[in-house]
């Protein structure tokens, strides 16, 4: 059975005015057939997508693709406020003279659905769906314009482990009935699972285009930053022998319940869990977005009323939200007012701001975390993910504080600025902070801490350290399997 | 260079416009009468001031143009009851006028800051509270006082008042603790909340300090005209504020904010007033030009940011 090519792209070349984002790209994917696409941020992934989609005119090189294309990306093209039957036909819709055929869809996105596996009610409003369930709304939406190439960009990022196998088989099974996919991920292993052949961008140009089977994650990494990695993670620091720096007893708040742990100087507790467990929530709490309805928070011992986002940062605490880009970053501003945001206060006498403290501040916190940009006057916007998610950190950091809550800190973020953060974390505690580590990457967690605590259902599932510290242990107490 | 044009667009565009009446216009050559302009700008302009920090930190108040009216009908009402001195009761008016603006501004502040209701909705119920108070307290009439010390807030005054305003607003906007802070709560009202930053309050704050510019406004109005009315004062002045935020540069979900750009805009909407009349066009038509001036503002704007 030959396979025909859905999409060949030739010796494409692509700017943006004067910048060149991408050159001498060439390959082709076949009917079927599933490319993963690797690369470090502001390699040029997106732009290939974007002149794949048609979105952007090379300026050299050509697209030629025979089918119709459709790209399912991290943030969903969907209308929260309508259902899944109506966002599925959103633009083709199945009308007679301007009415909606409203069974028809109804009917229609029903077979979708099952075609798909899925249980998700035609009806539903996509605002009620999680985020799983929007992302097979995506698909079927793909799948009803009977798209022939299928481009997904991080689509694992919000999946957990058991949304992660049911997408792979779902991947499969559309490209068993010839859908051509193009694959993107950050998560080096998955991309070798699932996918058939590997390209790999750097800075703009193609660094190989392998068979899976030739490649592993290392290689693959190598591959991508260009140069050799020696090893992931930074060596474990020492059982944490500090003074009990944070305490919860009994805290519950809404999606919290009953939770008790403590936190000392120098040590990185991992907090793991599936989505949705109630971990983020948890943080929120601890720093004061969420209001506590009973328990106590202790800080050096004391016990601290935190009921207001200032209560958190005057206890020297920091959050390093999950979403960056929601409620880390103005992204309209530039760096350097990002960095100093939380800690206006610092750089003003009688309220009339220092600029060029603020300006200074910026250019030492961008020389200390090689943040890759232009002038710290720049529009923190344009940044990559992983530059944005350095100039979170440096703003976290300027509060100088002595509690640092860590909520999925390489989100998005490529391998290069991965090592650049782990090594951050590391030295942050060397220095005595007391750092929580919330991630959903076991294989983080379990590199960087000496013990996990394991959230379920807003509760406390339990801990792991020593000899439990394993993917096994963490998965099973996550999932409730192990009590 | 390009920067230069975007950050200056609403003074460069007043320039070429003042060019063209200029050129057009026998009276636009008259020196005397850009002081007459100026002065009719002042009373909106002040105002503006105002809305452009309650725009930046991402409300909106329709409810300026009737406590504007409101603040003076409370303040020239009972003055007279203060005190018989003329001193005194000037003094009482100040204090009366500025408390009435502070309390308005105060309600609009707890029920679209605090209480985070949509500041769109809560202004306009407070635009025809505010109205309706006025037409009551003031028998739908005007309300007038006689008191010498009223000469005093001349159109020399309210031109200085207006410059300092406007200064004031600029410096304190662009350069302080409290304008970064509104300008972030404008951008993203979470990202501000999760910094430490009281986005109720400096919201609060904002509605707070209209408020009092409104009743400053009423002042230096009613002090030129020696009264206020309660039905005509005011209406419509809303409309002319936010118009002046928006040709200024400003952008209306909030975060990029400009007061100088504000001054431009009043100055810009003022003049185009002045031109219609002098060009011999139909007052009728006057909102039709100054409804397309808005447009064209706003269109230059989100041309930028596609």
């Amino acid at each position: 059975m030959s396979k025909e090519c859905v999409l060949n792209v030739t010796d494409l070349e692509c700017a943006y005015g004067p910048v060149k984002v991408l050159s001498g790209i060439s390959f082709q994917l076949k009917s079927g057939s599933i490319l993963g696409i690797a690369g470090e941020n502001g390699a040029g992934k997106s732009t290939l997508v974007k002149s794949i989609c048609g979105l952007l005119k090379p300026v050299r090189g050509r697209v030629d693709c025979a089918v119709p294309v459709a790209a399912i990306h991290q943030e969903f093209n969907l209308a929260p406020h309508l259902t899944a039957a109506e966002n599925i036909f959103l633009g083709m819709e199945l009308q007679r003279g301007g009415i909606l055929k409203l069974s028809a869809m109804q009917s229609a996105s029903r077979e979708l659905f099952d075609t798909l596996e899925v249980k998700i009610a035609p009806d539903a409003l996509i605002s009620s769906l999680t985020v799983a369930e929007k992302q097979m709304v995506e698909i079927a939406k793909a799948v009803a314009a009977k798209a022939g190439v299928l481009i997904m960009d991080e689509p694992t990022t919000v999946l957990n482990k058991g949304e992660t196998e049911k997408l792979f088989k779902l991947v499969r099974s559309l490209s068993a009935q010839g859908t051509g996919i193009i694959y993107i991920s950050h998560k080096l292993d998955e991309v070798l699972e699932l996918c058939d052949e590997v390209l790999i961008l750097r800075d703009g140009e193609m660094a190989g285009l392998h068979p899976s089977s030739e490649l592993t994650p290392r290689t693959l990494a190598e591959k991508m930053v260009g140069r050799e990695l020696n090893g992931i993670f930074p060596p474990k620091l020492p059982e944490g022998a500090g003074c009990i720096k944070l305490e919860l007893e009994n805290v519950c708040a809404k999606g919290v319940e009953n939770i008790s742990f403590t936190l000392r100087s120098g040590e990185i507790l991992g907090v793991a869990g599936l989505n949705g467990s109630g971990r983020s929530e948890l943080a929120e709490t601890i720093f004061g977005v969420r209001p506590l309805t009973s328990g106590t928070i202790k800080i050096n011992g004391q016990k601290v009323n935190i009921s207001s986002v200032r209560d958190a940062l005057k206890n020297k605490m920091a959050f390093l939200t999950e979403d960056r880009q929601g409620s880390g970053l103005l992204l309209e501003f530039p760096i350097d007012m990002n960095m100093t945001l939380a800690s206006l206060p610092q750089y003003g006498t009688k309220g009339v701001l220092n600029f060029k403290a603020i300006r200074q501040k910026a250019i030492e916190y961008v020389k200390e975390f090689s943040l890759k940009c232009n002038s710290p006057a720049q529009t923190v916007k344009n940044l990559s993910g992983g530059n944005q998610q350095k100039t979170a950190i440096a703003k976290c950091l300027d509060t100088a504080p002595e509690i640092f809550i860590f909520d999925e800190p390489t989100r998005g973020v490529d391998v290069g600025a991965r090592r650049e953060i782990y090594d951050f974390v590391h030295s942050l505690a060397e220095k005595g902070c007391a750092c929580l580590l919330i991630s959903s990457d076991l294989e983080e967690l379990l590199g960087l801490c000496r013990k996990i605590m394991v959230i379920r259902n807003g509760t406390l599932a339990g801990f792991v350290s020593g000899e439990e510290l394993t993917e096994q242990h963490i998965i099973r107490k996550a999932t409730g399997v192990e009590k | 260079m390009k920067k230069f044009i975007e950050s200056y667009a609403a003074w460069i565009a007043l320039f070429l416009l003042l060019i063209l009446c200029a050129a057009t216009c026998e009276s636009f050559r008259i020196p005397a009468n850009y002081a007459v302009m100026l002065r009719q700008a002042c009373y909106t302009g002040i105002i503006a001031v105002g809305m452009t920090f309650v725009i930046g930190s991402g409300g909106i108040d329709l409810s300026v143009g009737s406590l504007f009216a409101l603040s003076g009908v409370i303040a020239f009402k009972l003055a007279p009851f203060c005190c018989t001195s003329p001193a005194g009761q000037f003094l009482c008016l100040i204090a009366i006028a500025l408390a009435a603006g502070a309390a308005g501004g105060a309600l609009n502040g707890a029920l679209a800051g605090f209480a985070k209701l949509p500041p769109f909705i809560v202004t306009l119920g407070t635009m025809s509270i505010f109205r309706s108070l006025a037409l009551y307290l003031g028998d739908a009439g005007r309300v007038g006082l006689n008191n010498p010390l009223l000469a005093a807030l001349d159109s020399n005054f309210t031109v200085w008042i207006f410059i300092f305003a406007g200064a004031a607003g600029a410096f304190l906007l662009s350069r302080s603790v409290f304008g970064v802070r509104v300008r972030a709560t404008g951008s993203n009202e979470k990202v501000a909340r999760f910094s430490g930053i009281n986005t109720g309050f400096i919201q609060f704050q904002t509605y707070l300090y209209t408020g009092m510019l409104c009743a400053l406004a009423a002042l230096l109005w009613g002090g030129r005209l020696g009264g206020i009315s309660s039905a005509n004062d005011g209406t419509g002045c809303e409309l002319d504020a936010i118009a002046a935020v928006i040709v200024g540069g400003s952008s209306m979900s909030g975060g990029k904010a400009t007061v100088t750009g504000t001054v431009a805009g009043i100055l810009i909407l003022t003049v185009i007033s002045n031109a219609l009349v002098a060009w011999g066009i139909s007052p009728r038509l006057q909102e039709c030009v100054k409804g397309a001036v808005i447009i064209i503002a706003v269109l230059s704007q989100y041309r930028k940011e596609r």
